[in-house]
């Protein structure tokens, strides 16, 4: 596991990363905390006092919508994506998907001159 | 003990939330799921419970902070509401007092706007008699149906296809976008719109959207398409709308006509043509020349209807209230679209029925002005000023069109 992000190179992408994990099913904030932090191998570690702001402006945005709902045994406030937040996602992915391509393309000749990282 | 100190922390937090009772708990709420659950994950891993309890919380940050942070998204929600209130409520009263103001007989007081306003917003449109409009499917009719949902909008540079996906979803619509016509304008159909409205009009919503890339829509078969203004004013269509409650002082000038069916008369319209032609050029000759070349007084005229009945009327100088209804709707949608000023509408009249040849807008038009002169006059018990009154000068007729 190497270190976490800075958080410059986050900041345009929580907001991504948030929505592609509500874009099965629909989650909680722990769970959504969680999934983040494993599928980035903890370095990703999005903090629980940016997310939850995070996930009200997006609801206040109507790309995501919430309902309470115990049938997990426990009251929780359940995320999940509107129309709006699908289609978000998908122009924010395509987006990113060729910014990463670029990015690449001009780091090909660069990076085999750096030492591998730990 | 965990409790405890997260009950201090929420507390703390609440008190700093300048919102509502109900906002403030289900923040505090929310948040304690989150600490607890951390809290029993931090122990699962065999962290102390003095640790955890910190952990959890230093994992939300100093409570200012994050109280500033919800408190700044509700007040940015709010700031879009106030947006909302002062342009949404000028649009509804200047519609509303133009046209009242257009129609309105002299001598008689004027309603509050304050009642006329609330009505306007209480009614739907299903209260009054139907608009007939035989050219109009039933996956139509549900779409307008739909297209008068109450909704919010609140979109912060959101690209126009997920505005519309958002609006499909909030009022249960299908869009499509006529790309072709957007890429020959150079619009991109992801341009970002922001706009904040609340509890306004589906249809509403669309329109201002569409505004700011000076797109326009119309309905085919139940599904909204999006087009250029150029490409939507191009596709006509025939209507026939059905005014007898409009016109009830209406004495029927040929009453071997009388029970044609609208559906045959939008048929009829082709030979309806010239006599429509003709009306919309009269109303122009009332105002200066009083004279009776009127096109129902010329015997050929009445021949194809099997003659003239005894309940013939037939106008003398001042325009009938047919005339005037005609008038109103040329005047207040649209007004520089019309053939007798070289555009391309045509209004005619028939039976009580007013039949209009004109683009997906202009039609949409109509029916608010109908709806509207139907609201007035069912809640103050007039009609169209009669046949004794000149028609009224309306002012401007061009913010009329712009309203709605």
């Amino acid at each position: 596991m190497s270190d976490s992000f800075q958080r410059d190179l986050l900041r345009g992408s929580l907001d991504l990363m948030v929505l592609s994990v509500l874009a099965d099913e629909p989650q909680y904030g722990y769970s959504i905390q969680k999934q983040i932090r494993d599928v980035s191998q903890g370095r990703v570690d999005l903090k629980a006092g940016t997310l939850y702001p995070l996930l009200h402006r997006l609801e206040s945005d109507k790309l995501i919508r919430s309902k309470w709902d115990d049938s997990t045994g426990r009251r929780r406030k359940w995320y999940e994506l509107t129309k709006a937040g699908h289609n978000r996602l998908r122009s924010q992915a395509r987006e990113w998907h060729s910014y990463v391509e670029c990015i690449g393309q001009l780091l090909t000749p660069i990076l085999p001159k750096l030492p591998k990282p730990a | 003990m965990s409790k405890n100190e997260f009950d201090q922390y929420l507390a703390l937090l609440s008190g700093l939330l300048r919102l509502s009772p109900a906002q403030r708990e289900a923040i505090a709420s929310e948040l304690r799921d989150h600490l607890e659950e951390r809290l029993d994950e931090l122990l699962a891993q065999g962290v102390s419970r003095q640790k955890a309890i910190e952990t959890a919380l230093e994992e939300f940050g100093d409570a200012t902070g994050l109280a500033g942070e919800f408190v700044q998204i509700f007040q940015r929600q709010r700031r879009r509401w106030m947006m909302r209130m002062t342009f949404g409520t000028a649009v509804v009263i200047a519609a509303i007092a133009l046209t009242t103001s257009a129609l309105w007989p002299e001598g008689q007081p004027g309603p509050a706007p304050g009642r006329l306003i609330a009505q306007n917003k209480s009614k739907s449109a299903s209260d009054h008699a139907p608009v007939l409009s035989p050219s109009l499917t039933d996956a139509d009719m549900r779409t307008k149906a739909n297209l008068t949902l109450r909704i919010d909008v609140d979109y912060l540079e959101l690209p126009f296809e997920d505005v519309l996906g958002d609006l499909g979803e909030q009022a249960d619509l299908q869009f499509h976008i006529r790309a072709k016509y957007l890429d020959d304008n150079a619009i991109s159909t992801d341009f970002p719109v922001t706009i904040s409205l609340k509890d306004v009009a589906a249809e509403t919503a669309l329109e201002l959207i569409l505004d700011q890339a000076e797109l326009k829509y119309f309905v085919r078969d139940g599904v909204i398409l999006v087009t250029t203004e150029e490409d939507a004013e191009s596709i006509a269509e025939v209507r026939v709308y059905n005014c007898r409650d409009l016109l009830q002082d209406y004495v029927e000038p040929f009453p071997s006509a009388g029970s044609v069916p609208a559906a045959e008369v939008t048929e009829k319209t082709d030979s309806l043509q010239e006599e429509k032609t003709t009306a919309g050029k009269k109303k122009k000759r009332d105002t200066t020349d009083e004279q009776s070349s009127l096109m129902w007084e010329r015997p050929e005229y009445l021949a194809q209807f099997g003659g003239g009945g005894g309940g013939m009327v037939i106008p003398k100088g001042p325009p009938t209230r047919e005339q005037q209804l005609m008038d109103i709707i040329s005047i207040a949608v649209m007004p520089d679209t019309w053939e007798d000023v070289g555009g391309p509408g045509t209004i005619g009249e028939f039976d009580g029925m007013i039949v209009i040849r004109h683009n997906a807008r202009a039609h949409r038009q109509v029916e608010q002005v109908l709806h509207m002169l139907r609201d007035a006059s069912s809640q103050q018990g007039w009609t169209i000023p009669g046949s004794r009154r000149g028609f009224p000068d309306p002012g401007s007729p061009g913010a009329v069109g712009g309203m709605f």
